[in-house]
């Protein structure tokens, strides 16, 4: 494997691991908020696409960019109100059968509406194209997500670290009931949450749908890596979602050029050695994973 | 729970509301039996081969019902019983069955895929059922697994890589060559052929990346092309998976700097790629635009298919019509669409329809017919044609460069 | 006690079952009935582990699959000469039982989520490794062409794809409709429904709902939860495995889907809708999803949205699934309780 195709390989995990830190951000944090188990979390990643390709067809490929987080964020407030609030914290047994039922409505919902043909967004000519990257030929648009990803994660962290709503995400993560008693309106927190993840697994849906055709059965498609980034960083801790993001990324993309006969399933070795020697994750805190 | 008992009994009423709604709006009721020949078509309307299904679908659809306003088959109506395969055999097989055990289907036909044709053929043989396997390109159709009771007329992959033999050798060189390819039984099927007739004159492969049939992200074998600097880029990818790796091939400037090769191409897959089937080799069995030039009834299917569905017939759906015509006819030869005599007025027929003059051939089920090898042309150059992708450069004729007996593995059941 | 009238009540359903089936509203097929016989041997099996285990596994397809390639296998390439279904049934059965343990050894370890996920881990590994072994099992392709050796019972050799004699019955349909391997999966079927219900009326059973109610007392009492778990675990994955091993031998091929994720999901759907911790809910279950599939699904193309729906709804309203909630319905019919539970 030569030196320029291991580049290659690394930046292409980059940028693929970077689509999953995003998906997985909202996953972790809404486990680890709300200690739900979300099941239908690619479904908003593929309500995002969708509704990206739907708005982009009238006004725009900016304007799907932008519609698609704000519909999918508020898809999910409805489900949240009418229907998940009443499973937070329950066995997570339930949770995963109940979101699992909502992803397949969803993806048949998308397939009778759109059809079951494959789908591409169309990016604007200026935003195609290739970069030169280190003496090779790079597709432009990827490099531009990869940056965006960077800012919105770097957004989200901000919101997380250093406001006030943070502050009692953050506590209520901790200590659900003690951030009650002190005042926190951690009902509203616990919405927002699951709200901000849903929308940011939509931003990326339509984001990375030029890369990424979109499908009805997309939303699965991206949900079992998604858990596979945050079993391997840890349920519930936001870096390690970063950082578990990455490494899946990079796990995937340089086994496709170093070993290519194991590259479909080396993230799953990873997963179960994870999973059996150290449960909680790279960076995730040691909890009551066994009850 | 008070809760409880009041949303359960709303929901068995809710229940019995959507089923009665679901039996009520669905006319499957199977009615009594009027005289039909039921056709069970079976074709993929989702997954990546989904535009080669439904305009497969479209062909049928107006065959039967050109058949039917003729007076149908021995002046039996022909009736339809469409099936989605979602391009997975199991799936079709599924279907099939069901085809055949509840519908009693006389026929079943379609497919988009080598591994659902296997998979189908198998079946069919069981069942004792006539298959017209339509668009599947692999070898093993009509190979080693061919049966008695399946019929492909479809060219295969070791007559469109000999068809273009001289084409890549003229064209491509003896240099390097990096393939991609679909990791199914078609995929292989191409990449065995078209070594085989490559590497003997010098060209030398410099690796092969399997990606299941599916992918959607191509950059990492991409990536790899790029690094490895080939002379050749060959794309043995079918239906949206060949869209979608071509197009991202061009966000990795390889449609500049390397010389691309797709074995086996359509209408939905060069409109999906734009410009950037330009220059690039591939065959098909018809290309609606050179055949309405050259044959009259071509030009009869086509500017009818046009008529009805405004968008010209993909090569798989101009097969579709011509497998439906040509059971037509045994049926009417036979004097009954039971198997044997069907079987027995295909093997050897010599017929004429959309192309050249053609033939059944009796030791392995496969159409005899010609292999167009073709140019992609940028869309300036299709004159507001979206459609009318490419320039022909050759008609080979199907004789020279199918499988002899020799050197296939067919061992049809009764023969 | 009601055995004997639940063990006849079974019978005669099974036996019934396709000439129903067959009616014009239901309008299946007796190929159908088969398939969902086969099909809802791994249901039950899915539901043994989740109903009376309650453990969430996302990855018994592995075990499916397995029993098809194993089965299919055996008669294709590794002992084409014996042309035995016995030694097919078994071979598959066999490669899911030591698939079952060895997975099984390590998953236990783990609960909820992360016990789901590791199942998902591995029947990943599972589906890769069958693959990638394309030499072997065509990888994407499957096997095909498995054509099912007659059955030995005692000195005769019965070709299952023979049907039975002619016999009209009206609307529903003639019984030579129904091919002797409806009888065969229906004799199986009542094997396994036994076989289960026996299980979770045994001591082993009662430990079982032990653990389940209340791991950490069940430990005080002096069980270990974790034989326990691994046994149910196996014995699901052996149930899978006859299922998957079935299946090949009867539809001829077997695909590589069967180890997807997706058939994890199908069993879960299957067993929850029909009604998690009853005997005949999986079966249930199977046969309504399944008929939705293909029958209604030929015509009615927003099935699978019902089908989401439907279990959606379940899940939320109705966890006890559709034959659990007939029974709490009836409060009063204690017979009809005892008759469909283990109770």
């Amino acid at each position: 494997m030569s030196l320029e195709s291991f580049v290659q390989a690394a930046i292409n995990g980059l940028i693929l691991g970077l689509i999953y830190v995003a998906i997985a951000i909202g996953l972790t944090i809404i486990f680890g908020m709300l200690r739900l188990v979300n099941f239908a979390h690619g479904a908003f990643y593929a309500i995002g696409a969708y509704t990206g390709l739907v708005v982009a067809d009238h006004l725009g490929f900016f304007a799907g960019v932008v519609a698609a987080p704000i519909v999918v964020g508020m898809l999910a407030f409805g489900l949240d109100r009418v229907l998940l609030r009443s499973f937070y914290g329950k066995p997570p047994t339930a949770q995963i059968l109940v979101t699992f039922g909502i992803a397949l409505v969803v993806e048949e919902a998308l397939r009778l509406i759109f059809g079951g043909t494959t789908r591409q967004l169309a990016i604007p000519d200026w935003l195609n194209g290739s970069i030169a990257v280190a003496g090779l030929q790079y597709p432009a648009y990827r490099i531009y997500l990869a940056i965006a990803i960077i800012v919105v994660v770097f957004a989200v962290w901000f919101f997380i670290e250093r406001t006030t709503y943070g502050l009692i995400v953050r506590a209520g993560v901790r200590d659900r009931v003690m951030v009650q008693l002190l005042g926190g309106n951690v009902e509203a927190a616990s919405t927002l949450i699951f709200v901000l993840g849903a929308a940011l697994a939509g931003l990326v849906g339509v984001a990375a749908s030029p890369i990424y055709s979109v499908d009805p059965g997309t939303g699965f498609a991206f949900l079992i890596p998604s858990f596979v980034v945050v079993v391997i960083g840890g349920l519930g801790s936001f870096w390690g979602a970063v950082v578990g993001g990455i490494i899946v990324g990079e796990l995937m993309s340089i086994s496709q050029v170093a070993f290519p006969v194991v590259s479909d399933v080396i993230i799953y070795v990873a997963m179960a050695l994870v999973l059996l020697l150290r449960p909680q994750g790279l960076l995730g805190e040691s909890e009551m994973i066994r009850g | 729970m008070k809760r409880q008992t009041t949303s359960r009994g709303r929901f068995i009423g809710g229940t019995a509301a959507a089923t009665a709604l679901a039996f009520g709006s669905a006319p499957y009721i199977m009615a009594a039996p009027t005289k039909e020949f039921v056709i069970g078509v079976n074709v993929p309307q989702s997954g990546s081969y989904s535009d080669q299904g439904t305009d497969q679908l479209r062909a049928y659809q107006m065959a039967i019902d050109e058949i039917n306003k003729a007076g149908g088959v021995m002046g039996v109506p022909l009736r339809a019983s469409v099936g989605d395969d979602q391009t997975k055999a199991d799936v079709a097989v599924d279907n099939a069955r069901r085809m055949i055990e509840r519908d009693g289907a006389v026929m079943i036909t379609g497919g988009s895929s080598t591994g659902t044709a296997i998979a189908v053929s198998a079946l069919c043989q069981q069942m004792k059922t006539i298959f017209m396997a339509t668009l599947t390109h692999g070898d093993e159709t009509t190979d080693i697994n061919c049966h008695e009771h399946t019929f492909r007329r479809y060219n295969d992959a070791h007559m469109s890589a000999r068809a273009m033999a001289n084409e890549l050798i003229k064209r491509y060189g003896t240099g390097r060559w990096f393939h991609i390819t679909a990791d199914y039984s078609w995929g292989h099927s191409v990449y065995d052929n078209l070594t085989a007739v490559v590497e003997p004159k010098g060209a030398k492969t410099v690796d092969n990346v399997l990606l299941k049939l599916g992918t959607t992200d191509f950059a990492g074998a991409l990536g790899k092309a790029q690094a490895a600097k080939p002379d050749v880029l060959v794309i043995t990818e079918f239906g949206k998976d060949m869209v979608n790796c071509l197009n991202q091939a061009a966000t990795f400037g390889l449609t500049k700097s390397t010389k691309i090769l797709v074995p086996l191409a359509d209408e939905y897959m060069a409109k999906g790629t734009g410009d950037n089937f330009d220059n690039v080799v591939t065959t098909a069995p018809f290309y609606y635009k050179y055949h309405a030039a050259h044959y009259p009834a071509a030009k009869k299917f086509v500017d009818a298919f046009m008529a009805r569905y405004g968008t010209p017939p993909s090569n798989g759906a101009e097969c579709a019509y011509v497998n439906m015509y040509q059971w037509k006819y045994a049926v009417e030869a036979a004097g009954s669409p039971a198997p044997a005599g069907v079987i027995a007025k295909l093997e050897g027929h010599k017929f004429q329809a959309t192309k050249g003059p053609e033939y059944w051939r009796a030791w392995d089920h496969q159409g005899i017919n010609s292999v167009m090898v073709m140019e992609g042309i940028p869309m300036s150059a299709r004159f507001g044609d979206e459609w009318a992708f490419a320039r022909v450069l050759h008609e080979v004729d199907g004789e020279g460069v199918a499988v002899t007996q020799g050197q296939s593995k067919c061992k049809i059941e009764s023969a | 006690m009601t055995g004997w009238r639940f063990y006849a009540l079974l019978a005669a359903g099974l036996a019934l079952f396709p000439l129903i089936f067959h009616l014009p509203p239901i309008n299946g097929y007796a190929g159908l009935a088969t398939e969902i016989l086969i099909v809802g041997i791994a249901a039950i099996g899915f539901n043994l582990l989740l109903g009376y285990a309650g453990q969430l596994s996302y990855g018994h397809a592995a075990f499916y699959g397995l029993g098809s390639y194993g089965s299919g296998l055996a008669v294709l390439t590794f002992f084409p000469h014996a042309q035995s279904f016995a030694l097919a049934l078994f071979t598959g059965i066999a490669i899911a039982g030591i698939a079952a343990a060895i997975i099984g050894s390590l998953v236990v370890r783990l609960y909820g989520i992360y016990f789901a996920l590791l199942t998902v881990a591995f029947a990943q590994m599972v589906y890769f490794i069958v693959f990638q072994a394309r030499d072997l099992t065509n990888g994407d392709d499957g096997l095909q062409g498995i054509s099912a050796p007659p059955l030995n019972v005692g000195f005769a050799h019965v070709d299952l794809g023979s049907s039975l004699p002619a016999f009209g019955l009206g609307p529903c349909g003639d019984l030579s409709d129904i091919k002797l391997w409806y009888v065969f999966a229906a004799i199986v079927a009542f094997l396994v429904v036994a076989f289960v219900r026996t299980l979770v009326r045994s001591e082993f059973g009662e430990a079982l709902a032990a653990i389940r109610e209340n791991e950490e007392r069940s430990i005080f009492i002096g069980l270990d939860p974790r034989r326990y778990k691994l046994a149910v675990f196996v014995i699901s994955g052996l149930l899978c495995g006859l299922s998957g091993a079935l299946h090949a031998l009867y539809q001829g091929s077997a695909a590589i889907e069967g180890l997807s994720v997706e058939q994890s999901g199908a069993f879960a759907i299957f067993t929850i809708v029909g009604g998690v911790g009853t005997l005949i809910g999986p079966l249930v279950g199977t046969g309504l999803i399944m008929w939705l599939e293909n029958i209604v699904g030929g015509v009615f193309p927003a099935w699978r949205l019902v089908e989401g729906l439907v279990f959606v709804a379940v899940v939320v309203f109705l966890p006890s699934g559709i034959v659990g909630s007939l029974l709490r319905r009836r409060g009063g019919r204690l017979w009809l309780r005892r008759l469909v539970t283990a109770k």
